[in-house]
């Protein structure tokens, strides 16, 4: 129950409560006003999973932005707005925006559902004239799910909702307003916060876009557990289509890449488990949706890496980064263009739709297919020791000066072993796993860095011969990208240098013992 | 979190008026703002309406009995919060002078909302004391305002000297002209003579309106009546200025 939330009884009017309170305290009523407002979190529920709730306002006055814990009715934080932000970045206002943007980082913030409401507000006061407690009342007028097509209109509540907002200090006016309220019959109190039913109402519930992860039987055959583990990642994937197609945020495409990294890795793994003959087809098209999405991740990444280029550079050669980043922004907007006709071509429906008819047959009894029948567990624990000694062999024929395919390729092989890992985790035992676990994703932190400079480096190159060939380089620019392919480049070496001993500590003889144990069971 | 205090040691300067008028722009800028009436008349506390007094007073902040987030009350403006004046401020310089460590005390109780505020004000009362030298210890810069009159100038003197000569850390002295009436000749030539010997004075001049003497009237800060005058703008420039000087970020404002 929320203590500071409750529905006005039948019978009670806005009068007829204030004239109650008016026994005991000053009031100062304001008259009734129109409002819209409009709950909003990013894709990952990032606000909310901080235990809080955001809202802009809108009304005849303007626009404003209120930020509240959930439970609580009074904000913690706001500011007045000229628009409703998509950004941490769009506020104006410095404090806030900050505060914001520690939270949800640069994630868009998504409109979930938007609510007219006719509220009126009464204060309380002292002898003073100091506000103890504020009273809202409010009804709502529509409700408009903002997430579904065409923001379909639903049917909303009609009674009046009473919501106590007690002032820091002035704690026991609002018990005592509470009691008395609730003892004369005037208020019946709610079970949860209005919002979760609003989202209800719209078929969202917080955290929906987190698939829950595949948890198979130990003795559940491979064929099975595979299928099970693939339609996960399908789903996964096709959850993020309608963000990459509205362009909401970047990292709906992210997520839609590491579900066909996953689901590329798992093909690779299912050689003796589904027939080779029906999964050659499908490697192919999933190789095609993992190149068809690169070079717009990669413009996502470049332009988040912009603000970091910002603060490396001395500030006279901040102006120089302007034609890089318009650059980024239209490479980026032309990808997006391309990542949308894929999404919309024929190849892509029918692979999405094979695949799901693929993975939803169950296995034959009668499968002559080596590991199909094997055990989910024995199969787990063979492919994840298989799959490190291949990296461990990868990684003892670098030559770490050199070999940058070497090391790109050796990067692949250390992301499968996570994929491995993360998805199995449920059937190996977690004390054991626990430290190759940090092992791998250390390894896997250097050889990202490393693999970053690289892309970064390659790119700022080419955007040197794009501008030098279209509208030519002014000075800051041209000193701007020689600062950065140098920092890079240093940054190259440094990661190189570091990679040995990581590796090390990653193939040390007794990590290798671990992992052989973890294959035996 | 930046520390800052309306000090002088000469009283009617406009103390009080500055930092409640910076304290509810900063407040309006999305600034978490606390301000601590550390003033036994509680003139602060009477322009944002809240009564004075601490459950315990000073005996149960300075004896760690008594949380000092528990003397904390809600203004009427979102963001701003204050410690209302108490009237055992007057045994301060008695409840410090008993701490092993007598000049961190304000500091001591101050650190700890970091991370609740940015920005936090002490309305200092007039004098140099052991309380007064906490102060010193505490803040990050000292809002001096000056009435440009002899005994005012006279006094900001006594106190750089005071500074000068002490053992601990100083903060930034961001002295301004306050009170300013532009019908007195001695308040120009006084102006024109500092500025002339190098200064540093803050740009900003406040000047002595009837619209300030309302505040008391009215008991709120300029800003939030919505009306434009001199003074109002004059408090919107020094906020400017002494946000820029302490270094919290500047940004555009939107809507405001």
């Amino acid at each position: 129950m929320n203590p500071n939330i409750f529905i006005l009884s039948g019978r009670i009017s806005y009068r007829r409560l204030a004239a109650g309170l008016r026994e005991d305290w000053r009031l100062r009523g304001q008259s009734e006003i129109l409002e819209e407002c409009t709950y909003m979190d990013t894709f990952d529920w990032r606000l909310f999973n901080a235990g809080t709730l955001l809202e802009t306002v809108h009304n005849n006055k303007g626009w404003r932005l209120e930020w509240r814990a959930y439970g609580e009715t009074s904000p913690q934080d706001g500011c007045l707005l000229l628009d409703r932000p998509r950004f941490a970045a769009d506020i104006g206002n410095p404090a806030v925006r900050n505060r914001l943007a520690e939270v949800i980082g640069v994630r868009a913030l998504l409109p979930l559902v938007s609510l007219r409401c006719r509220r009126r507000h009464l204060q309380l006061l002292d002898d003073e004239g100091k506000n103890l407690l504020t009273l809202q009342f409010e009804k709502d007028e529509s409700q408009i799910c903002e997430r579904q097509p065409g923001n379909a209109a639903i049917p909303c509540r009609s009674d009046w909702r009473v919501r106590l907002m007690p002032m820091k200090g002035y704690e026991e006016i609002a018990d005592a307003v509470r009691t008395r309220l609730l003892s004369a019959g005037f208020l019946n109190p709610v079970t949860r916060d209005p919002l979760l039913d609003y989202l209800a109402a719209c078929g969202i519930t917080p955290d929906n876009n987190r698939l829950v992860p595949v948890i198979t039987p130990p003795d559940e055959r491979t064929d099975t557990a595979i299928r099970k583990i693939q339609r996960l990642h399908l789903e996964r994937m096709q959850l993020q289509e309608a963000g990459i197609r509205q362009d909401i945020d970047s990292e709906f495409l992210h997520e839609f890449r590491v579900a066909v990294r996953r689901t590329r890795a798992f093909l690779g793994q299912s050689k003796g488990v589904i027939p080779s003959r029906r999964l050659s087809r499908f490697k192919r098209d999933f190789a095609w949706l993992g190149q068809s999405s690169g070079v717009a991740r990669d413009m996502d990444v470049h332009l988040q890496a912009v603000e970091h280029y910002r603060a490396i550079l001395p500030s006279a050669l901040h102006d120089g980064l302007a034609p890089i980043q318009a650059y980024l922004m239209s490479r980026r907007n032309l990808e997006y263009g391309r990542m949308r006709r894929v999404l919309d071509s024929v190849r892509y429906r029918n692979l999405c739709r094979d695949w799901n008819l693929l993975l939803m047959q169950s296995g034959s009894a009668s499968t002559t297919l080596p590991h199909a029948r094997q055990t989910i567990t024995e199969f787990a624990r063979h492919r994840i020791w298989r799959t490190f000694r291949k990296a461990r062999r990868q990684g003892q024929r670098i030559d770490v000066d050199r070999d940058t395919a070497g090391l790109h390729r050796l990067r692949k092989t250390v992301k499968k072993l996570r994929y491995l890992t993360d998805s199995f985790h449920y059937l190996l035992p977690p004390q054991k796993l626990r430290p190759l676990i940090r092992g791998q994703k250390s390894l896997q932190e250097k050889l990202g860095q490393l693999q970053d400079h690289q892309v970064q480096k390659r790119r700022l190159e080419e955007i040197r011969l794009v501008l030098l060939s279209q509208t030519g380089v002014s000075e800051a620019t041209a000193t701007a990208l020689d600062l950065l392919i140098a920092y890079l480049d240093e940054g190259n070496r440094k990661a190189r240098r570091r990679f040995g001993k990581e590796f090390r500590q990653f193939s040390a003889a007794d990590v290798r013992q671990r992992y052989r144990q973890l294959s035996r069971g | 979190m930046k520390i800052l205090a309306s000090y002088n040691i000469k009283g009617g300067v406009g103390k009080t008026t500055c930092i409640v008028n910076l304290a509810y722009l900063a407040a309006r800028d999305g600034y978490r703002t606390l301000l601590w009436d550390l003033d036994p008349q509680g003139a602060a506390s009477f322009y944002f309406r809240i009564q004075p007094g601490i459950k315990g007073g000073l005996k149960g902040i300075f004896g760690r009995t008594r949380p000092l987030s528990a003397a904390i009350k809600a203004t009427d403006y979102p963001g701003l919060d204050l410690v209302p004046a108490d009237p055992s401020l007057r045994y301060l310089d008695l409840r410090l002078s008993g701490h092993n460590k007598p000049l961190k005390q304000f500091w001591k109780l101050i650190r700890p909302f970091d991370s609740e505020y940015d920005l936090v004000l002490l309305d200092c009362a007039p004098g140099i004391s052991l309380a007064s030298e906490n102060i010193f210890y505490a803040v990050d810069a000292l809002l001096v305002p000056v009435i440009p009159t002899t005994l005012s100038v006279r006094t900001l003197h006594q106190l750089k000297q005071y500074l000068a000569q002490a053992d601990s850390k100083s903060p930034a002295l961001l002295p301004f002209f306050s009170m300013l009436d532009h019908r007195k000749r001695l308040h120009r030539e006084t102006i024109n003579t500092l500025s002339g010997q190098g200064h540093r004075f803050l740009q900003t001049i406040i000047p002595s309106a009837s619209q300030i003497e309302w505040m008391g009237v009215r008991r709120a800060p300029l800003g939030s009546y919505g009306i434009q005058s001199m003074a109002v703008m004059a408090f919107e420039k020094l906020w400017e200025e002494v946000r820029d000087r302490i270094g919290l970020e500047v940004g555009v404002q939107n809507g405001n």
